[in-house]
């Protein structure tokens, strides 16, 4: 009797033999049974503020009770996370036992309002996330995604169901890009990000601009145009500064020049709410109205310095609702 | 312009042979490198042994996961 299992979870479809894992390396066959091996059992706890995950309309400046485990389905040259992402869960030293109830009951004692899977790839601990979330839905909490949408399209329309908001990193208009630096593929990405918003999700989307690899102007301006077209103008875009990390510490940290050109671009093609990151002081941190230019939040980092939108989420000056979930 | 005599290109056919395969590794390598590789390896080789003695202590989970099915698509 064969005991190779194939995973559907996301677009890899690993066959893995008995006593194997997946791809990812946390999804592994023991008997024939296929085993999250990471269920209730993050390796990563921190609280952050809302504009780390980075999304800059929803909730702006609460605190998010974030978690994550070992484990990823793509491997990034560039992965800021590699020491939690690129091993497995026997692998880990810091290992956790939280399981759905004492993890929504623990991010209530510390106050926060909601639940973010982050710092990996929740993709990959979809059970812990799942199950995590109805937990924390019944308690009032939010449900935050932060991935890299590398999933296939019956999982997540699933796991909608329980999420509130994602940033979704589209890490180029290019599937060579993809499977050079990520061993993945776009199309993919794309489809999970259309499904993150026909489910209704709040949607942003995260662009590591990276030097010579991804910032060419012509795809970065056909990327714009694909969001305005199938996530609409309304869906923030964040351009964010490269660090050299891991295995690609060949190439320079993004110069602000080159982060500035691509808002431009963004802007140009219609999208109203376009960021910088990791560059702490720029204007492009701020949110602006896309009607008359009012500021409407100003940032410094990850922390909010002003925020004039009243609850509605109106722009004081022309009371043009601006898109997002603001309470 | 040097010209390539008869008696030279027999003399030197062994260089010229190295130069043609390392000129088609140089081409393969390359053509590899566009094409990309299709997604993850499939599946990985991990320290079983370890695995399970941290499952049966509880440090890891045995929590059944979604979305699998028993044999190859």
């Amino acid at each position: 009797m064969s005991l190779e299992i194939t995973c559907e979870l996301c677009p890899h479809h690993c066959v893995i033999p008995d006593g194997g894992a997946g791809d990812c390396r946390i999804r592994v066959n023991l008997g024939g049974r296929l085993v999250a091996t990471t269920y209730g059992r993050p390796s990563a706890i921190h609280i952050d503020p809302m504009e780390k995950k980075p999304l800059f309309h929803f909730l702006p400046g609460a605190p998010v009770f974030s978690i994550g485990t070992a484990g990823c389905n793509l491997h990034c040259l560039n992965c800021q996370n590699w020491q939690l992402s690129q091993k497995g869960g026997e692998e880990m030293e810091q290992v956790f036992d939280l399981e759905p109830e004492a993890l929504v009951k623990t991010a209530k004692a510390q106050d926060c309002v909601a639940l973010a899977y982050t710092y990996a790839e929740p993709v990959v601990f979809y059970e812990y996330v799942e199950d995590s979330g109805r937990v924390a839905r019944a308690q009032g909490l939010r449900n935050v995604f932060v991935t890299a949408a590398y999933i296939e399209r019956a999982p997540l329309k699933r796991l909608c169901r329980v999420l509130d908001a994602a940033n979704a990193d589209l890490k180029a208009f290019d599937d060579g890009f993809y499977r050079r630096v990520n061993a993945g593929r776009l199309k993919p990405v794309l489809d999970a990000l259309v499904t993150f918003k026909q489910e209704g999700v709040w949607l942003e989307v995260t662009n590591l601009l990276i030097p010579t690899l991804n910032d060419d102007l012509a795809r970065i301006r056909a990327m714009c145009q694909w969001m305005v077209r199938e996530l609409g103008p309304d869906t923030p875009l964040h351009f964010s500064r490269f660090h050299p990390m891991y295995r690609m510490r060949n190439l320079p940290p993004t110069p602000a020049e080159a982060l500035d050109r691509a808002r431009s671009e963004a802007l140009d093609t219609g999208l109203r709410y376009v960021y910088i990151g990791n560059l702490p002081g720029h204007e492009g941190e701020n949110t602006y109205c896309p009607h008359d230019g009012t500021l409407l939040i100003a940032r410094t980092g990850f922390w909010v310095m002003e925020n004039h939108l009243d609850e509605e989420g109106r722009c004081p000056k022309c009371r043009n609702k601006i898109a997002g979930v603001w309470k | 312009m040097p010209v390539l005599r008869p008696q030279r290109i027999h003399r030197d056919w062994p260089l010229l042979v190295l130069i043609v395969l390392q000129l088609a590794a140089i081409g393969g390598y390359l053509g590899a490198g566009l094409n990309g590789r299709e997604g993850g390896t499939g599946w990985r080789r991990i320290d079983t042994a370890e695995l399970r003695q941290r499952v049966e202590s509880g440090r890891l989970s045995d929590h059944e996961a979604l979305w699998y099915h028993v044999g190859r698509d």
